[in-house]
């Protein structure tokens, strides 16, 4: 009996949306998204600066109320979340400035209170390493030892699912470097589920296990990290040819020449679009920063 | 021309209209008053302490602008502009200052004392915005101390060579005095904290920050605030199986718990701030008597009793506000913080840890007015306005924290409208409940009792419907953390 409910609950996602839409001020930040963690995943939710990604995963978390469509949260409604669940996840806004009136290390002991694994000798021993003064008000702290504290009260309560969004977008290399790794353990040895949203592409080629590209608030492509190489590509079409263009394509841009640049996606029997085949037409693989350049611009 | 307009410059449009607008009334005013007057003597001494009063408004709110243009002028390198401004200066004080003495003393006044009198008047409206805030509002209560000192401090009007032996060496020094904070703040860079850098800095830093400038000054006070002043939270007794004083430590502000001993330093900064200017106040008219100089102002007491009550209100509602407008602070971490129990018990505790602390304080204000009331043997009627003023603080917290926690989108313009019409409202129901005119209590005539009652009908009536809608917004959110601005 253990063993089947232990089952069903490895089964449900960690993290799940269907159809979200949102808006700010009349203008559509999210357009029914769609979107599934599977327990364990590191997915790097990418795309360019306003394209939706903080509003996605405020609403995926419950911390602000879509318009329409659907957040759970290990099954549960993202808005009504228990306990329970809300003891199992952590997560980390960008540029978080939470309890500016506390120490650091008065706010990880006011936090730490509330979550049944709190790890403090993990907290304590990070601060140290991080060179983080634990007396110093954290009104007090750089924007970036702001994020690392927010880093270690997020870590510190061995999160099942960990949410960071934008987390290295105000820390030094060396930092950066330390908090991906951090990401890269815990996904690995505790089976971690982790959504980090970035712009940073390099990023999510050391981490991520899976990408998801937001843009203009749609979710355009999901795939492993390892298969966008393989999965995507330019195609490059002469003007006589480009009328010969295929109608699917991720972005689409003429040159002055008249000549078309497409990104076009493998189809179902792994086969490039029949225009890839025109005499004079050209195929060329594309790195993530090439991808996310063709496609955002 | 240039000259005469670079202050000006340094204010928006909509505020150079306003000023500019205001001024020209006030200058119309005096040259009528000088029209009138100019046959009897007696006059020229009224009208030069009105004329100081306009020069101290209009160096407070117009000239002391140029301290922008300077330290622009100093931190872009252009010496050109710096000249401009100290030219700009001299011939404001010229025309501010030297010209309307030598007027008045046309009109029949004594030309030193004129020229002492109002050049006093126009360091003090620099001070007040180029001086650091602890010496700036010191100037506030100058007007009350003039009020106030008249048995042993010589004026103008009664002893006017008395007067000189104290004002002139008092004005070369308060001038010297602004000289060197003038120099600091054009010199030094960015780095002035906020008790140092001038009032007019502060206000502008203040525009600068935009909407959500409540938080980015906080922040900002609380990073220059020196360590034995900043508050310090009391961890104890927080947690899941203290969900209510966990919420008030992750609100902050003034009701967060507090150890004991910096909730005592907090009370003496705060006792001490505010009792001074009342001692120097009643040590200047009653020497002898400062009990009874402080009990013959009952009107002032019971005014303060309802504003700090009134105020109060409006910091816990301000910080509230400010909280639930960042979906990157207070909000994220207390929406998914485990342990705080289901919607509802959150919501619950919410609420009363938002009003608890300050209903206490009101409560004990309102005590201290109904035993000030009872000591100047009022009526049941004057009673009951002055707990009306005491009522404004008590209802705005109610209907604005729920407008806040319920996510009512209000217009800033109208929650102004309706503190300044509270605001009036205390005023006037100190007015109407005691004896200020003689023996007689105007609450005591009818029609009177009715108009103030509609009066009163007006602002519990819009707090009623605001408080109304905050109530259905609170219950029927999911959960008491989302932002308002969503």
């Amino acid at each position: 009996m253990n063993a089947v409910l232990k089952e069903t609950a490895h089964a449900i996602a960690p993290l799940a949306v269907h159809g979200l839409t949102h808006c700010y001020e009349g203008s559509n930040v999210l357009r029914g998204v769609d979107l599934a963690l599977e327990p364990g995943s590191v997915l790097g939710l990418i795309g360019r600066n306003g394209a939706g990604k903080s509003t996605l995963i405020r609403a995926m978390l419950g911390l602000l109320e879509p318009l329409s469509g659907e957040a759970r949260v290990f099954g549960e409604p993202a808005l009504k979340l228990s306990d329970a669940a809300k003891a199992r996840l952590a997560y980390v806004p960008q540029q978080p400035e939470a309890l500016a009136w506390l120490s650091a290390q008065q706010m990880l002991d006011f936090v730490g209170r509330f979550y049944p694994r709190w790890d403090a000798r993990f907290a304590n021993q990070t601060l140290e390493r991080w060179k983080i003064q634990p007396n110093k008000l954290l009104a007090k702290l750089s924007p970036g030892e702001r994020q690392r504290v927010d880093l270690i009260r997020a870590l510190a309560s061995q999160p099942e699912l960990l949410v960071l969004d934008e987390p290295a977008a105000a820390l030094d290399p060396v930092a950066r470097r330390e908090l991906l790794r951090e990401v890269a353990l815990r996904a690995g040895e505790s089976g971690t589920t982790v959504l980090f949203s970035t712009h940073i592409v390099s990023d999510l080629e050391r981490v991520a296990s899976e990408i998801a590209f937001l843009h203009e608030g749609r979710l355009i492509l999901r795939c492993g990290v390892d298969d966008t190489k393989e999965r995507y590509a330019r195609l490059w079409l002469p003007a006589s040819k480009s009328a010969a263009a295929p109608a699917q394509a991720l972005s689409r841009r003429r040159h002055e020449d008249g000549s078309l640049s497409l990104v076009v996606e493998r189809d179902a029997q792994d086969r490039w679009p029949e225009a890839a085949n025109l005499p004079g037409a050209r195929v060329d693989a594309l790195g993530l920063e090439d991808l996310f350049v063709e496609i955002a611009e | 021309m240039r000259l005469l307009a670079l202050p000006w410059m340094a204010l928006s449009k909509p505020w150079r209209k306003w000023i500019g607008g205001g001024f020209a009334i006030l200058l119309a005013a005096l040259a009528i008053g000088g029209v009138i007057g100019h046959h009897n003597v007696a006059w020229a001494p009224h009208l030069g302490h009105v004329t100081a009063i306009a020069v101290c408004l209009f160096w407070a709110g117009v000239v002391s602008q140029s301290l922008l243009l300077a330290r622009e002028a100093h931190h872009l390198r252009l010496p050109a502009l710096n000249r401009e401004v100290r030219a700009s200066l001299a011939l404001y004080a010229l025309l501010t200052i030297a010209l309307p003495a030598l007027l008045l003393a046309g009109l029949g006044g004594h030309a030193a004392v004129m020229l002492t009198e109002i050049a006093l008047g126009a360091g003090l409206g620099m001070a007040y915005a180029t001086l650091p805030p602890y010496l700036g509002i010191c100037v506030c209560f100058i007007p009350m101390l003039s009020d106030h000192a008249g048995p042993w401090l010589p004026m103008p009007s009664t002893s006017p060579d008395r007067f000189l032996a104290w004002a002139v060496p008092c004005t070369v020094l308060l001038w010297l005095l602004i000289g060197g904070f003038w120099r600091g703040a054009v010199r030094h860079d960015f780095g002035l904290s906020g008790s140092r850098k001038p009032i007019l800095l502060n206000l502008r830093m203040q525009a600068w920050y935009g909407r959500n400038r409540g938080n980015a000054m906080e922040t900002e006070l609380i990073r220059r605030r020196a360590r034995w002043m900043q508050p310090v939270a009391d961890l104890q007794r927080c947690g899941p199986n203290h969900s209510m004083r966990s919420l008030r430590i992750a609100m902050g502000g003034w009701s967060m718990p507090q150890t004991p001993a910096s909730r005592w330093r907090q009370l003496g900064v705060l006792l001490a701030s505010m009792l001074l200017p009342i001692l120097v106040i009643a040590v200047a008219s009653h020497g002898d008597d400062v009990m009874r100089s402080i009990f013959n102002n009952a009107h002032m007491l019971a005014f303060g009793l309802c504003i700090v009550s009134a105020v109060l209100a409006l910091a816990q509602v301000q910080t509230l506000q400010r909280r639930w407008s960042r979906h990157n602070a207070e909000l994220p971490l207390l929406a998914l913080l485990p342990g705080l129990g289901d919607a509802a018990h959150v919501k619950r505790e919410l609420l009363l840890a938002n009003l608890l602390p300050t209903f206490g304080i009101q409560a004990v204000l309102t005590l201290a007015m109904l035993v000030l009331a009872a000591g100047l043997h009022l009526g049941a009627d004057s009673d009951t306005v002055l707990l009306l003023g005491q009522l404004t603080g008590i209802s705005m917290l109610i209907a604005m924290d729920l407008v806040t926690l319920g996510g009512v989108q209000v217009r800033g313009g109208w929650l102004m409208a309706l503190c300044t019409y509270g605001y009036l409202l205390v005023n006037l129901s100190v007015v109407l409940a005691l004896p200020m005119f003689g023996d007689e209590v105007l609450i005591r005539h009818s029609d009177v009792a009715w108009v103030t009652a509609i009066t009163w009908a007006g602002l519990l009536a819009p707090l009623l419907r605001l408080g109304v809608r905050g109530w259905h917004g609170f219950i029927a959110r999911p959960h008491p953390f989302l932002p308002t601005m969503d």
